[in-house]
């Protein structure tokens, strides 16, 4: 089942198109990555899905409770960390508040801080109470914007031990960030320029999406042959000195075929690990 | 209760923002002392020039009362109007006082008419003469046809005071500034910081509305309260009415400006552009309520105007209650108004969030 159905959504700003045509879908329980350079329409994307925007097109939420965490991390900064969180909690009429409360601010390490005015807390902090607040209602569906933005990593790290464990007690995450090591964290990740989605699919996917497939290089006894070898069943392969470059689909069906073909010419072989940040770029930049 | 959590955290905020706090708590103190001492001194000798076309019993009394006391000097009798505007504009009195023909017979129907011209440079003055003659006009009438004795206490009697005039108008001004101030503020700064969407999440915009409205209500309480105490035990200005229906005669009025704080508020993007906007509707009504310029020597174009802004009527209510001491049957229509603009202003400020900010239903 899906948590968020966004069917042709267009967003517009007077003339400007900052969303145009959105298709995507929000699954319930995975972790999906909004990604794109600054300006590709994820915060409006967002503001969509909340209905803080006109737009034209669907958004179908099925969700019961959403916390959203906004870019930046605004709170009231002259309340502290305890009563904002109070602020929240009773806005949302929460049960147990109080009880809510405590877990939390033991969940974000915020506990000894819980006095103090946010106007005077540090950027993670105030990051942590932030989310705090999201996370008061107990909602099903989190929508995160950029919730680790200027944030060491360290606390990064934790933010995401919260996201996985959250996310493994079946709540939904849509998430938007710039680091890639938090996309390649993601279950799912869909990629937006311009207002338009440019790929979307696993990490894996989106490498390979990248690439046009994988790349494999092997060092081989017999460098000529093995490429003409490879050349007559029909395999991209590129030859420098004694080592071939062979582009795949998929590595783990093409792999053991290349053992095949080959077999004890083979010296070393190595499948080219490709990075999500590279892959973003040749896919941005083409 | 969703209204209880908005007032309590907007009631915190605005406390703990220190100088939003310290200029909630010195401006009144500020505008208070500096039109109170700037208007601090008595009307005397006030020149004037009467023309008594009337020659009547009624007209007789009404020029006998304004000999009284030291505030007007008679200076002049004249047989026509025109004799008396030269006289002002040659700076020779202050103001004519015109006493129609029908002036006895009017009496006698209960709508007597006496014209004032007065030197429209010294507004105060004006103001005052106006006033005093509205006052003692509406006392002779009472006296002769109401059939009920009236104490013999004229205002101009013995010793007038500007501040007394100015007093109710003071309070006027001093609470719609402050009012559009702190309203106009409150929600553009949500929106800048980025709470107002935030909390439009768990709340719907009438709860928003109506919690800062009462947080910023209670606030301005306290300067109704201050300017008040300030007038009354500094310049000695006295409440002839019911103070109580006076301070909710105020609060109805701030009321209604803090709702049109928060209607300007929600559509503007910045606290700075909330807090301009205001001022504009803050500076028409005081320059066209009557307050730096008596309503009777504005052109018709400004008096009409005149009739559409809210301080207009709060004035009159006030002058109403302070000076001559109403009730709250004098005042009905200027409640009514006051009570039709909170509303008014109210269902606009949540109708244009809602539109504005989304939020749930």
């Amino acid at each position: 089942m899906e948590k968020i159905k966004i069917e042709d959504l267009t967003v517009r700003f007077g003339k400007f198109v900052a969303v145009s045509n959105l298709n995507m879908k929000v699954r319930s329980g995975e972790i999906l990555g909004l990604l794109g350079p600054n300006g590709a329409g994820k915060t409006t994307t967002i503001k969509a899905i909340l209905g803080f925007v006109p737009y034209e097109g669907k958004v179908e939420i099925n969700a019961e409770k959403i916390g959203w965490m906004p870019q930046n991390a605004p709170l009231y900064l002259n309340l502290t960390v305890e009563e904002n969180l109070r602020f929240f909690a009773e806005a949302y009429g929460v049960k147990n508040a109080r009880q809510k409360i405590e877990e939390l601010l033991k969940l974000v390490e915020l506990e000894k801080f819980r006095n103090r005015l946010v106007r005077n807390l540090s950027g993670g902090m105030k990051q942590r109470c932030a989310f705090a607040c999201a996370m008061v209602h107990e909602p099903d569906l989190l929508i995160l914007d950029e919730p680790t933005a200027g944030v060491d990593p360290k606390l990064r790290k934790s933010f995401w031990e919260y996201f996985e464990s959250l996310n493994k007690e079946g709540k939904t995450i849509l998430i938007t960030t710039h680091y890639m090591d938090e996309a390649e964290k993601c279950q799912r990740i869909v990629l937006m320029r311009g207002g338009e989605i440019l790929a979307e699919g696993s990490p894996e996917d989106i490498k390979r999406k990248a690439l046009g497939g994988e790349i494999v290089k092997v060092k081989v006894a017999r460098a000529e042959d093995a490429f003409k070898k490879l050349k007559s069943v029909g395999l991209n392969a590129e030859l420098k000195g004694n080592e071939l470059s062979v582009l795949v689909d998929n590595a783990k069906i093409r792999v053991p075929e290349l053992f095949e073909i080959l077999g004890n010419d083979i010296l070393e072989l190595e499948i080219e690990r490709e990075t999500l940040e590279n892959a973003f770029l040749r896919l941005l930049g083409g | 209760m969703p209204i209880k959590v908005v007032i309590v955290k907007e009631l915190k905020t605005i406390v703990r923002e220190r100088r939003l706090f310290a200029l909630i708590l010195i401006q009144p103190i500020l505008l208070t002392l500096i039109f109170g001492y700037a208007f601090s001194g008595d009307i005397k000798n006030v020149r004037l020039a009467i023309v008594d076309e009337s020659n009547s019993k009624a007209s007789n009394a009404l020029i006998s009362a304004l000999s009284l006391g030291e505030a007007f000097d008679l200076d002049y009798f004249l047989a026509t109007k025109s004799e008396g505007l030269d006289l002002i504009k040659k700076g020779e009195v202050d103001a004519v006082i015109f006493i129609p023909k029908d002036f006895e017979s009017g009496l006698a129907k209960g709508r007597a008419e006496v014209e004032v011209y007065a030197d429209e440079s010294n507004s105060a003055v004006a103001n005052a003469v106006v006033n005093g003659i509205r006052n003692l006009a509406y006392s002779i009438s009472t006296k002769t046809f109401g059939g009920i004795e009236v104490e013999q206490r004229f205002v101009f009697s013995t010793k007038t005071r500007l501040i007394d005039f100015v007093a109710p108008a003071l309070i006027g001004v001093v609470t719609l500034m402050i009012s559009l101030i702190l309203s106009a503020s409150s929600l553009a700064r949500e929106k800048e910081e980025g709470t107002l969407e935030l909390s439009l999440k768990a709340l719907n915009s009438r709860d928003v509305i109506l919690g800062k409205f009462l947080a910023i209500t209670a606030m301005i309480t306290l300067d109704v309260l201050i300017v008040m105490f300030l007038i009354h035990n500094l310049f000695g200005v006295e409440v002839k009415g019911s103070f109580a229906l006076l301070i909710l005669t105020q609060l109805l009025f701030l009321a209604g400006s803090v709702g049109i704080g928060l209607s300007i508020s929600s559509i503007s993007a910045t606290q700075l552009q909330g807090i301009q906007a205001v001022m504009i509707f803050g500076l028409i009504n005081i320059f066209l309520s009557g307050f730096f310029y008596p309503l009777e020597s504005m052109p018709e174009a400004a008096r009409i105007f005149a009739l559409v802004i809210p301080l207009t009527y709060a004035n009159t209510a006030f002058r109403e209650i302070m000076v001559k001491g109403s009730g709250v049957e004098q005042i009905l229509p200027e409640l009514g108004i006051l009570v039709l603009y909170t509303l008014v202003s109210l269902t606009l400020a949540v109708n244009v969030l809602k539109r504005m900010g989304g939020g749930i239903e």
